[in-house]
Formats: C-alpha cells, sequence, structure tokens
C-alpha cells in the first residue's frame, strides 16, 4: 500500500499533509477497506523515505478526521466508513480544490461565465468540442 | 585480556605516523631539521668528546623520537583509539606502555638495519670536529679496559626519565602550556647533563671527557647513579599519576 | 533509563579559538535528529564535545541517562560513530581492520559485518586506500553499525557521496531506525536529506544553538514572503526575518502568525530547510 503513496518534496503541501490526504482518498475510495490495518507508523517512514514524526502526525490527523482509529499497542486501523461522513468529506475536499482552481481564475482574469462555460463542458453536455 | 593488549597496541601504533599522517607542510619540514640539528648539537656537547657512541646517542634520541610522534597521534586527527569503547584509565596505562614499546621497537630496527644511520651519525661529529677524530666505532677495546657499566645503566636512566616525563607532558591538553612544559624539560635536562658532564674527569685513553667512560671512573659516581636511580623510579611514578591526572579529569 | 538518548545541558567548551557556549539540547529515543548550521559553526565541535575527544569546562552529557565522565566504556560501547573523513589506516584491508576492532565491542556481529559490506558492495579483502572516497566512508558507516549501537552519530557522512550512494546509506539507517531503541544524530549541510526523514532539527551558528525543534512545526512556523517593491513598506521589513533583494521585489521570511498573506502583492510560499538556514543567516 506503502508504494501508491507519493510523496513531492517541493509541494506547498505540507508532507504529513500529503500523505494524510492520500490515504484518505484511498479509503474513501474503497482501496483500502474498513478495519484494514495501516502499515506500521516505522515502516511507512522508511518506505516513504520521510521523518517518524511526520507520519505519526499523518495518523494523528486521521485519527481526528475519524477515518482511523489508533489502538494502543496494536496499530492503526481504518474504521467503519458511514456513507453521510464519506460525502460532507468528499464536500470538503472538493471545496479545497476549487479554492485553488479560484486563485488560478482569479489570477488570469476570466469571468464567472466563462469558468461555468468550461464547467458544463466538463460535466454536461458536449456543447462544444474541441 | 593481553590479546586486547596487544590490539590496542596496534591501534595506537596505527594511529601514529608515519603510518597514518598527512605529509607535513613546509614549516613543519623546517622545525622538523631544526629539532634534529638540535637534538644532533645536544648529543655531541654532551657525550662526544673523541669517540662517538651509539649507546649515548641512542638512549637520549630515540625516547624523543617516540614521544614526538605520540605527541602527534594525541593531539592530531586520526582519533580511532578514543572511539573505541576503553575506559580513560586504559587509554592512558597504554600510552606510556606504547612508548616504551616504539622505543624498543625503534632499537631493534636500527641494530638491524642501523649501520648507516651511525655511520651518518659518526660522519657529522668527524666534520664538526676540528681536532680530528679518532674513530673507534667499535668500543670493545676501550671497555677492555674500562667497565662502562654505571655509564650504560646511567643512559638507561635517562631514557626512562625522558619516556615517563615526556608522555606526562604529551598528556597535557593545553597546547601552550604543554609546549612550555617540553621546553622546560628540555632546558632542565640539558642543564644537569651538561653540568654533570663538566664535573667529569677526562679519560686517560682519549684524553678528553667522554662521557661514559669518564662518568665509570668519576669518583662520585655511585651515588650519582643511585640517586639518578631513585629519581627515575619516583619520576616514573609520578608522571603516570600526573599524566592520569590530566587526561582523565573532567 | 530515561527516554532520552541524549541529553545536553548547559555546555560550554573550547578549542583554539573557537567556543560553544549554552549548548541546550535532547535527543528522544527513536527518533532522528538532523544538525545543521554553516561552516565553521561548530557542529563538528560539538560531536566532539559530546564523544569527550574536545574537553568540556561546564555543563553535562547524559547518554540515555549515563553521563560519560567515569563511565566511557559502557557508554562508548552503545554509539556508534561516523566522521566526515576516514579513521582508519588507509593501508589495511578491512578484514584486519574488523580484527582490530571487535575485540572491544562485546555485542560485535560479525555476520551484520559481512552483510552491511554485501550490501554497500565493498570488497572487505582489498585495502581501503584502493576504496573511492565515498567507498571509503561507506565503509565508515559499518564500522560504525557493526556492533548494534543505539546512539548513531554522523557528522557530514554523505558530503562526498554521489546522490546514488547517499540514497543507499540513507536507506540503510531508515531500516535500522526500524528499531525503536535507535535513535540517530546527522550533521549535514545537504538539507535537503535532513527534510525528508529528519524528525527534529537542531541549528547551531557561531558556537550557539539557534533553535532545536520539531522539524514539521519548524516548516510550519515560517513562511517565505515575495513581496512587490512598490508595497515594501517599513513596517513590512521589520517583520521580516532575513532580507534579500531580488529583480522584482523582496523574499524574506516571516512567522506564520504575522497577517501577511492578506496584504496585496504578497505571496507566501513554504518554506525549505536551506530557506530558513540561509534567511535566519542573513539577519545578522
Amino acid at each position: 500500500m506503502c508504494t501508491n503513496i507519493l510523496i513531492s518534496a517541493l509541494s506547498q503541501t505540507p508532507i504529513y499533509e500529503q500523505i494524510q490526504n492520500q490515504i484518505k482518498e484511498m479509503v474513501l475510495s474503497g482501496n483500502i477497506k474498513s478495519k484494514e490495518q495501516l502499515p506500521s507508523i516505522r515502516l511507512m517512514a522508511k518506505d516513504l523515505k520521510v521523518g517518524i514524526i511526520t507520519v505519526k502526525r499523518a495518523y494523528e490527523e486521521l485519527e481526528k478526521e475519524g477515518i482511523v482509529i489508533n489502538l494502543q499497542g496494536r496499530g492503526c486501523f481504518v474504521t467503519e466508513i458511514d456513507l453521510k461522513k464519506v460525502k460532507e468529506i468528499h464536500i470538503d475536499m472538493l471545496r479545497e480544490r476549487l479554492v485553488e482552481i479560484k486563485d488560478f481564475t482569479d489570477a488570469s482574469g476570466l469571468s464567472y461565465a466563462e469558468i461555468l462555460e468550461v464547467i458544463n463542458e466538463i460535466y454536461g453536455g458536449n456543447k462544444h468540442v474541441k | 585480556m593481553l590479546n586486547k593488549l596487544i590490539t590496542y597496541q596496534r591501534l595506537l601504533l596505527n594511529s601514529t605516523p608515519p603510518f597514518s599522517s598527512t605529509l607535513p607542510s613546509f614549516f613543519n619540514v623546517i622545525l622538523y631539521c631544526l629539532a634534529f640539528s638540535m637534538i644532533v648539537f645536544m648529543n655531541i656537547s654532551l657525550f662526544f668528546g673523541n669517540t662517538a657512541s651509539s649507546n649515548t646517542f641512542l638512549p637520549f634520541t630515540l625516547p624523543i623520537i617516540s614521544i614526538w610522534m605520540i605527541n602527534r597521534t594525541l593531539h592530531g586527527d586520526h582519533r580511532l583509539f578514543e572511539t573505541v569503547p576503553v575506559s580513560r584509565k586504559y587509554v592512558v596505562l597504554n600510552i606510556f606502555l606504547l612508548s616504551l614499546v616504539m622505543t624498543f621497537i625503534m632499537y631493534v630496527l636500527i641494530f638491524t638495519f642501523g649501520a648507516a644511520l651511525i655511520g651518518i651519525m659518526i660522519g657529522i661529529v668527524y666534520l664538526t670536529e676540528s681536532k680530528g677524530v679518532n674513530l673507534l666505532s667499535d668500543e670493545s677495546s676501550l671497555q677492555q679496559v674500562i667497565n662502562t657499566t654505571k655509564g650504560d645503566v646511567l643512559m638507561l636512566c635517562i631514557l626512562l626519565i625522558i619516556l615517563f616525563a615526556g608522555i606526562a607532558i604529551v598528556l597535557i591538553r593545553n597546547k601552550k602550556l604543554r609546549n612550555t612544559s617540553f621546553a622546560g624539560l628540555t632546558v632542565i635536562g640539558y642543564g644537569l647533563l651538561f653540568f654533570l658532564k663538566l664535573n667529569m674527569p677526562i679519560s686517560p685513553i682519549t684524553g678528553k671527557v667522554e662521557f661514559l667512560q669518564s662518568f665509570s671512573i668519576m669518583p662520585q659516581s655511585n651515588i650519582i647513579l643511585l640517586s639518578v636511580a631513585i629519581a627515575t623510579v619516583l619520576i616514573s611514578i609520578t608522571s603516570v599519576f600526573i599524566g592520569y591526572k590530566f587526561y582523565v579529569r573532567k | 533509563m530515561s527516554n532520552k538518548a541524549l541529553e545536553i545541558n548547559n555546555l560550554d567548551s573550547q578549542i583554539g579559538n573557537f567556543s560553544l557556549s549554552g549548548i541546550n539540547f535532547s535527543i528522544e529515543k527513536g527518533t532522528i535528529m538532523g544538525f545543521i548550521g554553516k561552516n565553521g559553526s561548530g557542529k563538528t565541535t560539538l560531536i566532539k564535545t559530546i564523544l569527550n575527544m574536545i574537553q568540556s569546562t561546564s555543563g553535562e552529557i547524559l547518554f540515555n541517562g549515563t553521563p560519560m565522565f567515569g563511565n566511557e566504556e559502557e557508554v562508548k560501547a552503545n554509539i556508534g560513530v561516523v566522521f566526515d573523513s576516514l579513521i582508519y589506516p588507509l593501508n589495511f584491508k578491512p578484514t584486519k581492520i574488523k580484527r582490530m576492532i571487535c575485540p572491544f565491542y562485546k555485542t560485535f556481529d560479525d555476520k551484520k559485518f559481512s552483510d552491511f559490506m554485501k550490501r554497500f558492495e565493498l570488497d572487505p579483502n582489498k585495502k581501503l586506500s584502493t576504496y573511492s572516497k565515498g567507498m571509503q566512508m561507506k565503509f565508515g558507516v559499518v564500522m560504525a553499525l557493526c556492533h548494534n549501537p543505539e546512539l548513531i552519530i554522523l557528522d557530514e557522512p554523505t558530503a562526498g557521496l554521489d546522490p546514488i550512494s547517499r540514497a543507499d546509506v540513507i536507506d540503510l539507517l531508515l531500516d535500522l531506525m526500524q528499531n525503536e531503541e535507535r535513535s540517530i544524530l546527522f550533521s549535514t549541510h545537504i538539507t535537503s536529506d535532513l527534510e525528508k526523514i529528519a524528525d527534529y532539527i537542531t541549528m547551531i551558528d557561531n558556537g550557539k544553538i539557534v533553535f532545536s525543534k520539531v522539524k514539521d512545526e519548524m516548516l510550519d512556523t515560517y513562511m517565505l514572503a515575495h513581496i512587490e517593491k512598490e508595497i515594501m513598506t517599513d513596517d513590512i521589513k521589520s517583520k521580516l526575518i532575513g532580507l534579500k533583494e531580488t529583480t522584482f521585489g523582496y523574499q524574506g521570511l516571516c512567522t506564520n502568525n504575522f497577517n501577511i498573506k492578506e496584504i496585496v502583492g504578497i505571496k507566501t510560499t513554504r518554506p525549505t530547510l536551506e530557506d530558513i538556514m540561509v534567511y535566519m543567516d542573513t539577519k545578522k
């Protein structure tokens, strides 16, 4: 599982956050099942070549979000996910990404109408074919 | 335990120049030549009358060389012997032992290969003695006439004193204090020996003061020898204790 | 037994004209402490003082709760050290060096020796003088680890290595860290190595500790601000640590709790360890 996580040292996102987000996605998309155990902190740190405290923080943040539960002495396990919670989390993540996109559109000076056009193109019909 | 001791000696030996050091700088080379000339001068002025003997040159010079090499080791960069887990007491005792071992090794090397070295020494004496020198590289003829045992014992004591006091000084951490102590030891030692030489009778065979022979026939030689022997024992023991204190204090 | 692999309190020491003063930091067991500072800042001096090769004039050094003084054998048996230059005699073969060293370590493991040598692809039957600098350094690492030490101290171990060898060494260290009892002190100025694997970072400058913090917190606390020339004010200047002028404006380090993001014309990015080091230095 660790090999599926890609860390970019140059990204603006802190490494622990990158780990956290990617594990979260894997859980929400079903790649990691409920009750499955995450690799030990040290093993994850070694495979990703990051600090142990960094991984620890990622796991702690995941626990705060309710995605995993940390059983002392036994390891870190994925919790039972309920769908309403999943939707909430997904909407949060969408919001985060849209903020980034907004930064881009603000800087490039595109109008709201132009943006909507692109959104419809991607999601809805095929009004504009390239 | 003996194995450990031998291994540690090997470790120390391999940390000493010439095994491990880099080439000395130009300044250092000049310094070494200067020091070497000084040692030669001391030898000549003290021990050589009309003859040159290895029995004075070696016991005087070899310990000095040992101490210089151990000084370089202890205050150089390669500190393998300090990384290894041994108590400081062990290190100090081994350093004293090392000085004896090194001197011994050098003796062996010289007597095996060193005829040329002695030849050079005698050559230097020959060149510096304006009155001409009676080259008696083999003293057996003299020794048949004068027993130089007392002189040899004196030289042995001098060797031990140089080694023990010298190593104690090497263990001083403060560079200035260390170098001052070396200078002090040199001045005092040389002064005492020179004073002794001035009071020695002329050798009846060569007509000049020959250190070994003259000492042996000196009337006060027994008393002097006894006092020096006692001093040697005292200095050796004190040096080990002081050296230990220098190295081990926090 | 404490949970600190290494604890340093109020340490002072002096060598030549250089002195360390008031050194305070500690290493939690099972973590990696990265040690940064520019050349001449005192990294090697501090390491040598910790190992008692340079005398300390005051303060205490505790290894797992035990002071070095009076307990050298016990303490040193549990430490593995890698220096920035080779301390082993060059004209020897590794096997001979191993035989010279192992009598002093009760926990020396011959099998580990051959395993590590294989892992680094080093021939134990060739003299050290035939090794390249990188291989010599790797050998230094091997020798430091064979006796299974709990504290591993490395002084600029990767400086002379090519990127592949560097990755090899770091891989090995991370492997070792699987054991929770092990701790590593890693001094380097290749900050990119520490950026990833270090848990804590201590920075030293001119013989004094500048900071000693959890690395992630460090990188969270500071921001790199990019300010356009026109909007620069003295007020902004006073809030910045270290300032550099570029063609388009200014760059400086600032703490996160300053509302600098809201000012138009200022962009902030996450700093790297190198940024922190560089900007905290130009502060002087």
